[in-house]
This record gives C-alpha cells, sequence and structure tokens, in this order.
C-alpha cells in the first residue's frame, strides 16, 4: 500500500514537469504545443546521445537536456507560433495543426539520432541502484526524481503567482492585446514561457529515461493525453493545477493498476478528461467554464 | 491501365483516407473541430466486417454500421456539445483513443490486438470509387450556394450567425453527426475491402495522417481532401529513398503550409486561377465593366484563403 503510494509520488513527479510546461503554454500564449511530447523524447535522446560520447555526470547531463528542450521549444515558438499568431486572433487550432508538423520534425530528428531502436542512458551518468529502504522499492533515481520536480515545480508555481514577472504572464493569459498597452513585453515572456515548458520536458524525459532505463522516439506519446487529462483537472493555465492534477492522475493509475486491472489505467484517463469536460469543464481551480463553451 | 492494375492497393488506400477525411472535412468546414469520425471509422469497420463473416451481405451491413455510428455520433455529439475548439478537439482525440482501447480489449468481439482477420472482401476498388464519388457530389451540393454560405457564417462567427437566423446548435450538431457517419462509411468501406480490420487502424497516427491531408488539401472545397489524400498516400512512394526523413518531411510541409498556404491545395489553386484570369483580361474599356466581372469571377472563390485562419 505505501510502495503503490511512492509509487504514485515518483510517477506524478515525472507527470508534474511534463503538464507543467503545457499548461503554461497553453494557459498564457494558447498555444497547444502537441510537439510536447516529441520535445520530452528528445530530452532523453539527448542525454542518451551525450551519454554516448563521454563521461559527464548526471548533474551535467539534466541541465544539457533542459537547455537543448528549451531552445526546440522556443525555435518552434518565434519561427512557427509566433508568425501564426501575427496573422489572425483565432490562431488556437491553426497554431495546433503546426504543433503536428512540428511534432513530426522533431520525432523523424529522434529516431534518426536512436537509429530507430530503444536505447538505454549509460551507466556514467547516474547508475541506478534500489535504496533498501523497508518495502517501497525506491530507488536513487526515485528520489531525485521527486526532488527535482518539487523544486522546479514549486518554484514556478511560486514564481507564477508571486512575481512581477508571474503576474505579467497572468496578465498576458487573460488578454494578450491589452499587455502590450501596459507596457508588458509579451514576445519577451512568451519565449520565456516556451522555453521553461521546453525544458521540463526535456527533464521529464530525461528523468524518466533513468528511471526506466530506455530511451524511445516515441516515448512521449503516451504522455500527451494524460498531460492533456491534467490540465483539464487541474484547470488550463494553473500551476498549481498542473501539479494537484499531475499527482491526482498518477494515483488514480497507481491504484487502478494494483486494485483494479493493469490494463485499465489508460481507459480511466480518457474516461477522466470526458468527464471532467463534460462535468466540471473548468477543472478543480478553474473559476469560469466561459473559455470551454 | 497497367499502372492501375499494379498500384490498386494504393488506389484502394487513397479511396478510404480520402473518404475518412471526408469526415473530419466536414465537421471542420463547419467550425467543429471534431476527430470523432475517425472513432467511428474502427467501429464501423468493425461492425461492418463482423456482420460480414457472420454471412450478412454486404450493403445491410454497411448500413448497420452507419446506423449505429449515427446513433452514437448522437449520444456523442450531445455530451460534447458545450465544448468548443481546443477542448471539442482534444475530447475527440480522447474518444479515438477510447475507441482503439476497447478495440484491443474486447476480444470476444475484435479480436484483440490481431484485429478481426478473414472478413470477405465484397467491395471492389470501383465500388469504393463509387461510394467516394457519390459522397463528394453531395459534399459539392452542401458547400454551395445558401448551405455553402452558412457554412461559411457557423464557422467564422457563431455569434453573427445566430443573429442572422442561423440554428447554431443544430448545424453543429448536423456536422457532427455527418462526420462521424461519413467516418463509419471509410471505416466499413475499409474492412470489406482490404478483409481486415486492426486497433491500428485508430491510433494518434491517423488522426495526425488525417489532419495532414485536410491542411495540405485546405479547406475551401471537397477536392482538397482527395487532393490532400493522393499526396499522402504518394508521397512515401515518391519519396522511397527518404523513408526515413518522411516524418520530417511531412512535418515540415504541415508547418508551411499553416504559416503560409493556410487554404491548402485548393486555396492555392484558386488564387492561381483568379490571377490567370485576371491577366488574361485586357485593358479595361468601360471601367465600371471590368470592375463587375472581375468581382463575379471573385465571388466564386469567396473562400481561396480560409482554410484554417
Amino acid at each position: 500500500m505505501l510502495a503503490n503510494f511512492s509509487d504514485a509520488i515518483v510517477l506524478g513527479s515525472i507527470y508534474t514537469l511534463f503538464a507543467l510546461g503545457l499548461t503554461l503554454s497553453w494557459g498564457v500564449l494558447g498555444v497547444l504545443n502537441l510537439a510536447h511530447g516529441a520535445i520530452f523524447a528528445l530530452g532523453a535522446v539527448t542525454a542518451y546521445r551525450i551519454s554516448n560520447i563521454s563521461d559527464l555526470g548526471i548533474q551535467f547531463v539534466l541541465p544539457l537536456a533542459m537547455i537543448v528542450g528549451g531552445a526546440v521549444a522556443v525555435a518552434a515558438e518565434i519561427l512557427v507560433f509566433r508568425v501564426i499568431r501575427g496573422r489572425s486572433r483565432d490562431a488556437e487550432l491553426a497554431t495546433m495543426i503546426a504543433s503536428i508538423g512540428v511534432t513530426g520534425i522533431v520525432t523523424g530528428v529522434c529516431i534518426k539520432l536512436t537509429a530507430g531502436d530503444t536505447q538505454t542512458i549509460a551507466r556514467a551518468t547516474f547508475s541506478v541502484h534500489p535504496l533498501g529502504w523497508g518495502d517501497l522499492g525506491l530507488t536513487n533515481i526515485d528520489v531525485v526524481i521527486v526532488a527535482v520536480s518539487v523544486v522546479l515545480s514549486f518554484g514556478t508555481a511560486l514564481f507564477v503567482g508571486r512575481t512581477q514577472t508571474g503576474r505579467a504572464l497572468r496578465a498576458i493569459a487573460a488578454d494578450r492585446y491589452t499587455c502590450g498597452l501596459m507596457g508588458i513585453a509579451a514576445n519577451r515572456l512568451a519565449v520565456l514561457t516556451m522555453f521553461v515548458a521546453g525544458a521540463f520536458a526535456g527533464a521529464a524525459g530525461v528523468l524518466l529515461a533513468l528511471r526506466t532505463n530506455s530511451v524511445s522516439a516515441y516515448m512521449g506519446d503516451a504522455l500527451m493525453l494524460k498531460a492533456f487529462a491534467i490540465l483539464v483537472i487541474g484547470s488550463v493555465g494553473s500551476a498549481w493545477g498542473a501539479i494537484a492534477g499531475a499527482y491526482l492522475l498518477a494515483l488514480v493509475e497507481v491504484v487502478t493498476i494494483a486494485y483494479v486491472a493493469s490494463d485499465l489505467a489508460d481507459a480511466a484517463t480518457f474516461i477522466l478528461i470526458l468527464a471532467v469536460l463534460v462535468v466540471r469543464p473548468q477543472g478543480l481551480l478553474g473559476r469560469s467554464a466561459w473559455q470551454r463553451a | 491501365m497497367g499502372w492501375f492494375e499494379s498500384n490498386e492497393v494504393l488506389i484502394q488506400t487513397w479511396i478510404t483516407l480520402t473518404i475518412l477525411s471526408f469526415s473530419v472535412y466536414v465537421a471542420l468546414r463547419s467550425g467543429v473541430f471534431s476527430m470523432a469520425g475517425i472513432g467511428f471509422s474502427a467501429v464501423g469497420g468493425y461492425i461492418a466486417g463482423r456482420l460480414a463473416i457472420d454471412g450478412w451481405s454486404t450493403v445491410p451491413a454497411i448500413l448497420i454500421a452507419v446506423v449505429v455510428s449515427v446513433v452514437g455520433g448522437l449520444a456523442l455529439g450531445l455530451i460534447l456539445g458545450r465544448l468548443r475548439s481546443l477542448y471539442l478537439a482534444m475530447a475527440t482525440f480522447a474518444f479515438v483513443l477510447l475507441v482503439r482501447f476497447a478495440a484491443l480489449h474486447w476480444e470476444s468481439q475484435t479480436g484483440g490486438a490481431l484485429g478481426l482477420l478473414g472478413i470477405p472482401a465484397r467491395v471492389t476498388t470501383f465500388g469504393a470509387l463509387g461510394v467516394a464519388a457519390v459522397l463528394a457530389l453531395l459534399l459539392a451540393f452542401y458547400e454551395r450556394g445558401r448551405s455553402g454560405r452558412m457554412l461559411e457564417a457557423l464557422r467564422l462567427d457563431e455569434v453573427v450567425a445566430a443573429h442572422v437566423g442561423v440554428n447554431v446548435v443544430r448545424q453543429r450538431m448536423f456536422a457532427f453527426v455527418i462526420g462521424s457517419a461519413i467516418g463509419a462509411i471509410a471505416g466499413a468501406l475499409n474492412s470489406l475491402m482490404f478483409s481486415f480490420v486492426l486497433p491500428d487502424s485508430v491510433s494518434f497516427s491517423v488522426i495526425v495522417d488525417t489532419l495532414t491531408v485536410v491542411v495540405i488539401g485546405g479547406l475551401g472545397a471537397w477536392w482538397g481532401a482527395a487532393l490532400g489524400a493522393a499526396v499522402v498516400v504518394l508521397l512515401p512512394d515518391v519519396f522511397g529513398f527518404t523513408n526515413e526523413w518522411r516524418l520530417v518531411v511531412q512535418g515540415v510541409a504541415v508547418v508551411l503550409i499553416v504559416m503560409y498556404a493556410p487554404g491548402g491545395l485548393v486555396g492555392l489553386i484558386r488564387s492561381a486561377i483568379t490571377r490567370c484570369v485576371k491577366r488574361e483580361r485586357k485593358e479595361p474599356v468601360v471601367g465600371a465593366m471590368a470592375g463587375g466581372s472581375d468581382s463575379s469571377v471573385s465571388a466564386l472563390w469567396t473562400t481561396d484563403t480560409e482554410g484554417l485562419q
């Protein structure tokens, strides 16, 4: 029972990093970046390639992968999303479809870099071994995952909620055009948001790859729908919502696998999405449902 | 005729992909971002396949598949009725993946991961082509004249559309259900032509491929889906040597088209034609007359740059 709980915490930590970037980019920029999953995989693939050519430990590989993820997300924003946004007010769907194109590009590159196979990150980067903490079945990477995730996610949530820049981000989410009148550099903050989103996705990728000992160009695919469930539950655009939703979803999944049936965990995700969208579309923390209807 | 015979599978794939894209196109054209048609293509495929195996003949099997999907589409449309754009899109994504999940796990009916095999192949290429042609004709009528203008109004601004008398709720439902029905037809034809249905017939990749077809083809007219499907089906063949880069090439194509040619091929072709017609015109003798003819030409192509804006 306790082992399930700790599993849920570790899983939830990975989900948090992944969902946080997506909720910020969607809530603040109106960009549903479907390439988020591909960037997640890219982070892991980057770590894999670095570990192949050098002996750098995780303290270097993780930040490097994060920078790569962030850079790709920023490139997508500047080269693609910003151009589409500049064209018309109703750019959400066009941006989403363009992000599908970006997914293809990034995934194609990942396939090339992994030679189309599942790979693993070399031991030199981080050697995973179990901690003998009773029946919990935890490994040292689990501690790293939770620590990194909690620091980054709580830090981001506090940043968005309590700082001037955070307030600016929330203002952009509310009304982007008026922000220009108020002296908020929306484009620059957009770049910042996308960088953070990509960096966190890359970090989540590396950490999951270390945990499961596998790197695949397709590892992000399964996560996208889960991320959407998390966003819908926790309210799009809310950092705390993403954190809460992530741990909640992880708990539901772990419990479903342990006590119901192992293959039903995925179905739980889909049903959860549909149920929340119909019953409480604004999510747990949202205040109004006007955006959905 | 030799090329057609040796590439029959390619043509069959093109036909079913076109019809599947019709299902998404119909919905998108009305401003309803629903991919539910893809989910119902699996529903239709399995139902028609199962009935055919049990001895039902072709037309009744397909009809039942469509009827079930219409009912399902109505139910789903009612449930998701209040959702808009991205939220509707993701809800329908979730529905498609739920269908795939059911296909994988409801082994008694669907054969699980192996799918339904040995479905009697009753639909010929010409039969499928005929169905596609009929659908295309219906779509062509739907998107012209009065109903066409209503679709445009609905897609561009629902509030204004409601004010000029468009029954927004009913039209959206209609688009949703029609999309689901066309998807079922695509799936039924697929399973009765290729003799099998797999859970892989619906997946996120299929969604991506269908969206790619609609993007490349453009939302301006029904033949956009046909052209887009031809491009997507032929692309791996033409670029055979860049097979590993197919994803990248497709991705770049989608990005470029969304950014610079949002009307897709339909938009490009129409603006090219308009430009050709204008170029042929001689210097106007009477300004008013030339102005009049110009506007009548451009009125035919009102949706040449609409697409995905």
